[in-house]
């Protein structure tokens, strides 16, 4: 028998450890590649069919991404983002991470080699641009969103016996009034949920009286609004959107503004509070108040899923929430038939009011009065082409997104499987969506607020939504000499975050 | 022969143990010092160019998540370390008293051990959601104490619920340790003790616990390591909500808080290692000399 001396031992495990270090080092051939990354979990199984049909038609070989519901990309991203074939499309709409000043990822569509391509980035109208300054155009938006109260139209209907043409003006009167009438006027159905009987309430030089007794849907009210007490994103980040608006004119302006241009929020922020403290504590439960405390923030009774069902049976006349809740809305209507179609036919979107004065805000051209007629829209994520993938990818990437926004098949995708509002077709709102067409008549008349929210920095937002639930949600009553202190606290944050982001 | 074999026979543990530990903890250390964005560095193509000095340590300081972290680590883990030692030894002193069933009571205390991470977690977010606020400690429910209902949604309560996870879970393993202490101290010394008139408080005080030293020592610091390093229940119980961030999560999280920095989380991260290799190592110091004692 050989013996084994040490050497040849030592060199057999070197042999036995080399395939560890091979690894990772390979690159795979990507001529043919075409990787999208999409980060809206809701167009996940459609996007897969699409895209899998195109490659087979086109005879590349593809690969799609899109998150469950509610998890987080960025870990997955950053993954990818380092293979060695990295996405070439992928969609944000933010320039915090992937941005021209934070490792530059995003290709100018302007520069793109595709004539076709080009000339879609440019009909992109300027409000929807991506881009950090200059006329730089990053991508193409995915749709519009935009939120403010929801209404319960037929709820409305039946708390102030009207008629089709009656509860159109009321709803036009609610778009226009400014914050103390609305105030009035949530106070007047407060009133009559707890005890039904004629109130007469001014709304904008008009006057509605509420039905003698409760009949039909307004039997089944428990509170003013709807609440998701779990959900911090509907507290933070689309809440804290508002004030933002009264410092930063728009996304650009909150990411490229000096560090001290924050200060300008307290005052806002502070109002902010007031208005919050007034919708949690008038929120609907199921089978009576909702009131603030443990079980408001808890995990199931106090999820969107939840609140979205409360909406759904007409427990609440308003619901803070935007346009993408219609699919959803929907699939829970499905079994009401006639009532729930009805419903979803009938959706209206409200201004957030604000109690602002002209002093709490420093952005130019804005009033008090454009807070309580402006709903905030924004474009949730664009397409983009991923400058750093090769240039095969690249093209491939140009050729899928021209083919998406231009072929029948692409288009019917993007307006019906997904119920997303085309950058090119803003000036029709006449669909069979309810909540799109709301938001299309503020976008037509141009009465939108921005995002200047998708701007701050880090976890800036799930720190006011920490801050909001450790310290207010789950209280009954709210302290409003805490007001200045949360102010202080969140606007340092922010400061903080922008100091630990910068170099 | 002895000496020739050496290197083949540990060459592999070296080899892997550089690979997977040495080389990394290198590129991390030095990653700290860098505006590393773990996709990229900023403002630079490579380590060197991004080259920030001190920077992120500096920010790590400038940031009141991580000193809060730290302190609430430590709080929770002075809590742990006494808990635990206290409840293993109650439970080794019971399981040494039985005389039957011993196995079946040592295996029933250790069963929690063989279980873990974050399925246990959520697993007892239910049961502290539903079972003790409602059902047991509610106000509507059997005995009715405030301490422990909704511990998932404060600073201070969340301690407890974490202890109580902890406990449950370390008791048993630190349980064996002592059980194995006991076995080995010679019954001669309690009968000296007894016939000196000694009571049981006594005999407990003056030749178990000093007989058991050794035990201790080991049981202490590997509760103190294992406190520091919690991640599991903290994620699980609060994901860091209610500033109910421990060190390990707190880093864990950086990327997502500060967008992609993660030279700053490295930094915290060698930071943290620090810590737990002050603990290690004063561990081994005492537990050296304790042995040349005894």
């Amino acid at each position: 028998m050989r013996k084994i001396t040490p050497v040849m031992a030592i060199v057999s495990i070197l042999g036995l450890l080399l395939p560890l270090s091979a690894c990772g080092s390979s690159a795979a051939a990507d001529n043919g590649l075409l990787y999208v990354f999409n980060t809206k979990s809701e167009i996940k199984d459609g996007l897969e069919k699409l895209v899998n049909e195109y490659g087979k038609e086109h005879g590349i070989e593809v690969k799609v991404f899109s998150p469950g519901s509610g998890s987080d990309t960025v870990e997955t991203m950053n993954t990818e983002m380092t293979s060695s074939t990295p996405p070439a499309i992928f969609s944000t709409n933010s320039l915090v991470t992937w941005g021209p000043a934070d490792g530059d990822f995003m290709l100018d569509l302007n520069e793109s080699d595709n004539a076709d391509l080009k000339a879609l980035a440019q009909n992109v109208p300027d409000e929807l641009r991506f881009t950090s300054e200059g006329d730089e155009n990053l991508g193409l938006p995915y749709t519009l969103e935009g939120y403010g109260y929801l209404v319960d139209v037929d709820v409305l209907k039946d708390l102030f016996a009207l008629d089709d043409d009656k509860v159109a003006e009321l709803i036009a009167d609610l778009k226009a009034c400014d914050f103390d009438t609305f105030r009035a006027f949530t106070d007047a159905v407060d009133a009559y949920i707890n005890n039904p009987q004629a109130i007469s309430v001014n709304v904008n030089g008009h006057e509605y009286t509420t039905a003698p007794a409760k009949t039909g849907l307004a039997n089944d009210l428990t509170g003013v609004f709807v609440e998701s007490g779990a959900e911090k994103w509907t507290y933070a980040d689309h809440m804290v959107n508002i004030p933002l608006n009264a410092v930063f004119e728009n996304y650009g302006d909150a990411y490229s503004a000096d560090l001290d241009a924050v200060d300008a929020l307290k005052k806002p922020l502070i109002k902010e509070m007031e208005v919050l403290d007034y919708n949690t504590s008038h929120a609907a439960g199921e089978d009576g108040p909702n009131t603030r405390g443990p079980s408001f923030v808890n995990s199931t009774t106090g999820s969107y899923d939840y609140a979205l069902q409360l909406f759904a049976e007409h427990k609440g006349l308003f619901f803070k929430q935007g346009n993408w809740i219609y699919p959803n809305l929907k699939a829970a209507l499905a079994d009401t038939e006639d009532a729930g179609a009805r419903m979803l036919s009938s959706l209206e979107i409200l201004p957030i009011k604000m109690p602002f004065e002209q002093s709490d805000i420093s952005v130019k051209g804005r009033t008090p009065e454009t807070f309580n007629t402006y709903i905030p829209a924004m474009v949730p994520n664009y397409w983009i082409i991923n400058k750093k993938s090769s240039a095969a990818q690249q093209k491939n990437a140009a050729d899928f997104l021209v083919w998406l926004f231009t072929s029948d098949r692409g288009r019917s995708f993007l307006t019906d499987e997904c119920g997303f509002i085309l950058y090119d077709e803003l000036d029709q709102p006449d669909g069979a969506n309810s909540l799109n067409n709301a938001l299309l008549h503020y976008a037509s008349a141009g009465k939108t607020l921005s995002n200047p929210f998708n701007a701050s920095p880090g976890n800036w937002l799930e720190f006011v939504g920490n801050q909001l639930k450790q310290n207010y949600m789950t209280k009954a009553k709210w302290d409003e000499s805490t007001y200045p202190a949360l102010a202080d606290t969140v606007i340092a944050r922010w400061k903080n975050l922008k100091d630990i982001q910068s170099s | 022969m002895y000496k020739k074999w050496f290197l083949p026979f540990i060459a592999p543990a070296v080899i892997l143990f550089t690979l997977v530990v040495g080389i990394p903890f290198v590129i991390g250390v030095l990653y700290s010092f860098s505006a590393w964005r773990g996709v990229y560095f900023k403002g630079g193509d490579n380590l060197f160019e991004a080259w920030v000095g001190f920077d992120n340590y500096a920010k790590v300081f400038r940031n009141p998540d991580f000193l809060n972290a730290l302190g609430y680590t430590v709080t929770f883990t002075i809590m742990a370390v006494i808990a635990i030692n206290v409840f293993a030894l109650a439970q080794a002193l019971l399981v040494n008293a039985l005389g039957r069933a011993v196995g079946f009571f040592r295996a029933t205390f250790f069963l929690p051990n063989l279980l873990g991470g974050l399925a246990l977690g959520y697993i007892w977010l239910f049961i502290y959601e539903n079972i003790f606020s409602t059902t047991l400690f509610g106000p509507d429910g059997l005995l009715p104490i405030d301490l422990l209902t909704n511990m998932t949604q404060d600073h201070n309560k969340n301690l407890l619920a974490m202890l109580i996870m902890f406990v449950w879970q370390q008791a048993g393993y630190m349980m064996i340790i002592y059980t194995t202490g006991l076995a080995n101290i010679s019954q001669d010394y309690y009968e000296a003790a007894s016939i000196d008139g000694a009571n049981a408080v006594q005999r407990f005080f003056h030749v178990t616990v000093p007989m058991l030293m050794p035990s201790i020592t080991i049981v202490l610091f590997m509760t103190l390591a294992n406190s520091f390093k919690l991640l599991d229940p903290n994620v699980a119980l609060t994901n860091g909500e209610y500033d109910t961030r421990m060190l390990a999560l707190q880093i864990l999280r950086v990327p997502k808080d500060t967008s992609n920095n993660y030279g700053v989380a490295q930094a915290e991260a060698v930071l943290f290692f620090l810590i737990v290799a002050a603990i290690s190592i004063t561990q081994v110091i005492i537990t050296k000399r304790k042995e040349v004692e005894a």
